[in-house]
């Protein structure tokens, strides 16, 4: 049975099951399912049914792939289920011994100091979401983006995300939450829609920089190819009115020709390459856990402010810092003279145009000073 | 010249997340379930092919699937698929197409066809891919081109679309996909077919044939530049690099040229596909009528000749002439169906019908029962073009207690799996329209028995594909039941005695016919010749014709051998 197959089986196993059906193993490769109505239904088979999963099953089976209908069928019965998951980890706190250690190896301004002013335990909200892209372009790929990040100061927690999503999905026992805790508020829509934006473009980067380059390439190589075509033909009509000045005309006529050809070949060739990439959310889960909260002040020449980093007791680390721009996890921290902005370098790197450093979290548009760059 | 991709980023909002964050959220397993779903839904990569499952009354094999692997995963949709005769081009074609709209990477198709093809294409991609086509066939092509061509799904013929008219809309609109069948008719690049791909605005671009080059490289340049310009630089470097002189059909540089056509060019041959197939026979079954079922067809032809030069509807004299050559009952039905539908009230048209309404049987049925007592025990194929024949065999088969089982294209699916099922485990007899078993195992049968001749050779081929395929292991036996002097017959001494075509392999019949007129089809050909000529001319026209034909095939005959030639097993997916 190939790993694909073992994984549908469990998945079929597990969703047949949440709907209330007996489900039970059977060899080779197969499941015996007795399914409540509603499950006959949207799965459609019969009430006491055998499923198989590989190319040897059960003897008078149906078999399960991952064809496009039974996926359908499948995502029926999942209908609008697990959108959204709300879990209180109510993990122990451990005591940091020393925690300026803790922020001196994780956390490094390079143009600023801090100051730590001291720890605490607190209470934070973290939000996963969960997306599901498509590019699509002569190939088409597809993959599966989360983004975490903590509420109360845009840390990140990419780094411990798998592990956030197991305790949640897993973890049995049901919190309630002290209705004294005070937790960070959730982002407004605005807020939320610029860290989508940013966030979504950073890691799409990411995920498809390969595929991107791979497109180039064969973009190149074809390019390369028709001027080189063309460029030839060209220069055969060249000589021949060298050689023939009495067809000057006509091989001129040709030459005009060769070019609008040229010209309608790059368009198409963009069109065939051109790529676009559609993203869907798929779910969303919402974290509330206590964390040790270590604060500090931030300065930056004359300029003050206070800023915190969470410590996670489930992973026992520290959140990184965030690139208030990108919300990218790469690249050094800097802080902006104006407002103070903890960015990533590439967030406060040159303008292309007029070569001065400014930070893109104060001016996201344009370059404050030759207001040329795009962003 | 520096790569530029444009990229659209389409992402989600805010407000898609939002307001369920203020609910109180679902159980931890169903999260964990959709998780578990989303990455389900990634593990379809082109390795599986989503379209298999999908597919309706179709045979796929191994090297087919392997092929539109091939296309999707390393060709990236640009590729000339040049498989020999018999092989399934279109099937590919079409196999290619789903998995693109499956995979949502295509949305605009055309596909252009040799005129007498359109028909079939969209047949096939219905009833087999579940996919609708507008096709030029639609009055709405005449009517307002623009709406025609904006449509998202169009197969139209390449004569149609390289009008002037056509043509420039067409040239304004962007395809996902683009399809050309029976591609060799791009050879020339100097041709308005060659101009008119060449300036569609496409994406992907699947050209079809299985004899792409004909007379000499310069053809096989023409086409795989439309694939990738420029793969072979100019036609003068071409020929300078690849041509030797004066032998314009051998490869001065095999090997290179071998190497650059691998990446644009997939060629399975019938000895890859280790496509042996046993031998066939076709008997045809030479019937004098009655006196009088002669005199009414006589008269009706006549008739039939007058309404041409009157310039009725060819479609429904055609068919008038078509019907009485399958059964005295399906001309019945058809001459009193002309006069209610055209309201000709001519007496001559009156009396036919009541002279072929008082003919009681037809010279075929008695042939039929004879061949019928032969070998009782062995499994029957009755194949029957025309509904009222259908039914008056059905009758009089019943009449006769005769069991058998009955196949047609309005059965449910059930009753289509229940009347195969029948034929295979209880009943000799399989009486079967012309979808009769399409796609399904009939290979334990190995007779078949033309009951009446459809005009259109690829319709009589697709009849004897049903038997005569991969897992038949025995003879193969065609009846042909022809009564003389009618239209059928005449078809028959050209098909049968002058191109042997029931020793062809199935699909050849189209190549051979496509060497002579991409716009006309042979039905079409057939009745201009016996309604635009004389009785004592006729035998001559058809001799003048069935000339041409013969000159065609041995025309495909050169061509084939020399892509063999040429090609050899060098293009093959296994």
């Amino acid at each position: 049975m190939e790993q694909s197959e073992i994984v549908l089986k469990a998945f079929v196993k597990e969703l047949a099951e949440a709907r209330g059906a007996l489900v039970e193993e059977i060899e080779p490769n197969g499941l015996e399912i007795i399914a409540p109505k509603e499950l006959q239904e949207k799965l459609k088979l019969p009430e006491l049914a055998r499923l198989g999963f590989a190319l040897e099953k059960p003897k008078d089976s149906e078999r399960v792939g991952l064809e496009s209908e039974w996926l359908e069928r499948l995502g029926k019965v999942l209908e609008q289920k697990g959108q959204f998951l709300r879990s209180i980890i109510s993990t122990p706190l451990q005591t940091l011994s020393n925690p300026e250690r803790i922020l001196e190896h994780n956390f490094t301004l390079q143009n600023a100091i801090y100051r730590f002013i001291k720890v605490r335990p607190a209470w934070t909200r973290y939000l996963i979401c969960i997306f599901h892209f498509t590019a699509f372009s002569d190939e088409k790929r597809d993959g599966i983006l989360r983004l975490g990040i903590n509420l109360s100061n845009g840390g990140l927690i990419d780094n411990f995300i798998e592990t956030l999503i197991r305790e949640a999905t897993t973890s049995k026992n049901k919190q309630l939450l002290d209705e004294n805790i005070k937790l960070p508020a959730l982002w407004d829509a605005k807020q939320l829609d610029s860290f989508l934006e940013r966030a979504l473009t950073r890691a799409i980067d990411n995920n498809l920089s390969q595929f991107l380059a791979g497109l180039k390439r064969r973009q190149e190589r074809d390019l390369a190819r028709i001027y080189d075509y063309h460029r030839q033909l060209r220069r055969e009509s060249l000589i021949r009115i060298k050689k023939q000045p009495a067809e000057t005309e006509k091989e001129q006529a040709k030459i005009h020709a060769i070019t609008r050809e040229y010209q309608a070949k790059v368009v198409d060739l963009q069109q065939k390459y051109d790529l676009r990439i559609d993203l869907q959310w798929v779910q969303t889960l919402e974290i509330i856990m206590p964390v040790q909260r270590l604060e500090m002040l931030v300065k930056r020449r004359k300029g003050e402010r206070q800023f915190h980093l969470d410590w996670n007791p489930l992973v026992k680390k520290l959140e990184t810092a965030p690139c208030e721009y990108s919300y990218s996890l790469e690249g050094k921290r800097v802080v902006c003279d104006d407002a103070l902005h903890i960015v990533s370098e590439l967030a406060h790197k040159e303008c292309s145009s007029c070569t001065k450093a400014y930070c893109r979290a104060c001016h996201p548009i344009k370059c404050p000073k030759c207001g040329k760059t795009k962003i | 010249m520096v790569a530029n991709i444009p990229v659209r980023l389409n992402l989600p909002k805010a407000s898609d997340i939002l307001p369920i964050l203020k609910t109180v959220g679902d159980e931890a397993i169903w999260f964990k379930l959709r998780n578990d779903f989303a990455y389900l839904n990634l593990l379809q990569g082109f390795d599986e092919l989503l379209c298999l499952p999908l597919l309706h009354n179709i045979d796929i094999y191994w090297y087919q699937v392997e092929s539109v692997r091939k296309v999707l995963k390393q060709f990236h949709g640009r590729v000339l698929l040049a498989d020999e005769v018999g092989l399934g081009k279109t099937i590919e074609a079409g196999m290619v197409l789903k998995e693109y709209l499956l995979r949502s990477m295509v949305e605009r198709v055309l596909i252009l066809t040799p005129a007498s093809l359109v028909g079939q294409w969209v047949e096939e991609m219905f009833s087999k891919f579940d996919i609708e086509f507008a096709s030029s066939y639609d009055s709405l092509v005449r009517t307002n081109p623009q709406a025609f061509w904006s449509q998202n799904k169009v197969i139209a013929s390449i004569a149609t679309a390289r009008q002037a008219k056509h043509l420039e809309i067409l040239t304004q609109q962007s395809y996902d996909l683009v399809i050309i069948d029976e591609a060799h008719h791009l050879k020339n690049r100097n041709t308005s077919n060659w101009k008119l791909v060449d300036a569609l605005r496409k994406r992907f671009l699947l050209l079809l044939s299985a004899t792409p080059v004909q007379n000499n490289l310069i053809e096989l340049y023409n086409l795989l530049t439309l694939l990738k310009p420029g793969i072979f630089k100019t036609e003068k470097e071409f020929r300078t690099n690849y041509m030797l002189a004066n032998k314009p059909r051998v490869p001065a540089n095999r090997e290179k040229m071998r190497d650059l056509m691998l990446d644009v060019m997939i060629r399975n041959t019938r000895s890859m596909v280790d496509l042996k197939l046993p031998p066939r026979q076709a008997i045809t079954i030479k019937l004098t009528a009655s006196a009088e079922e002669s005199a009414c067809y006589q008269e009706l032809s006549n008739l039939v000749q007058q309404a041409h030069k009157n310039g009725i509807n060819r479609m429904a004299i055609r068919h008038l002439l078509s019907s009485a050559g399958s059964s005295p009952s399906a001309a019945t039905t058809s001459i009193s169906r002309f006069i209610n539908n055209t309201k000709d009230l001519a007496k001559a048209w009156q009396s036919l019908h009541k002279r072929y309404e008082a003919l009681s049987q037809g010279i075929k049925e008695s042939a039929l029962f004879d061949l019928l007592k032969k070998n009782p025990d062995e499994k029957k194929m009755i194949f029957v073009h025309h509904k009222e024949t259908l039914e008056h065999l059905e009758k009089l088969l019943q009449s006769k207690g005769m069991l058998f089982s009955k196949f047609e294209g309005t059965m449910t699916g059930p009753e289509k799996d229940k009347a195969i099922e029948r034929f295979s485990n209880e009943i000799p007899l399989l009486l079967c329209t012309e979808s009769g078993g399409e796609g399904r195992n009939l290979q334990f049968c190995n007779t078949l028995i033309n009951y009446d001749l459809p005009w259109n050779p690829m319709a009589i081929e697709q009849r004897i594909g049903r038997i005569h395929r991969i897992g038949q292991t025995r003879q193969v036996f065609i009846f042909n039941l022809v009564v003389l002097n009618t239209i059928e017959e005449y078809i028959l001494r050209i098909l049968d005695e002058k191109i042997n075509m029931f020793e062809l392999v199935v699909g050849e019949i189209g190549s051979i016919l496509g060497q002579m007129d991409e716009d006309q089809d042979f039905a079409e050909i057939v009745f201009n010749t016996w309604v635009e000529t004389t009785e004592q001319q006729r035998q001559v026209n058809f001799d003048l014709l069935a000339k041409q034909i013969l000159e065609a095939k041995v025309q495909y005959e050169k061509v084939k051998s020399f892509d063999t030639e040429l090609f050899g097993d060098d293009f093959e997916v296994g």
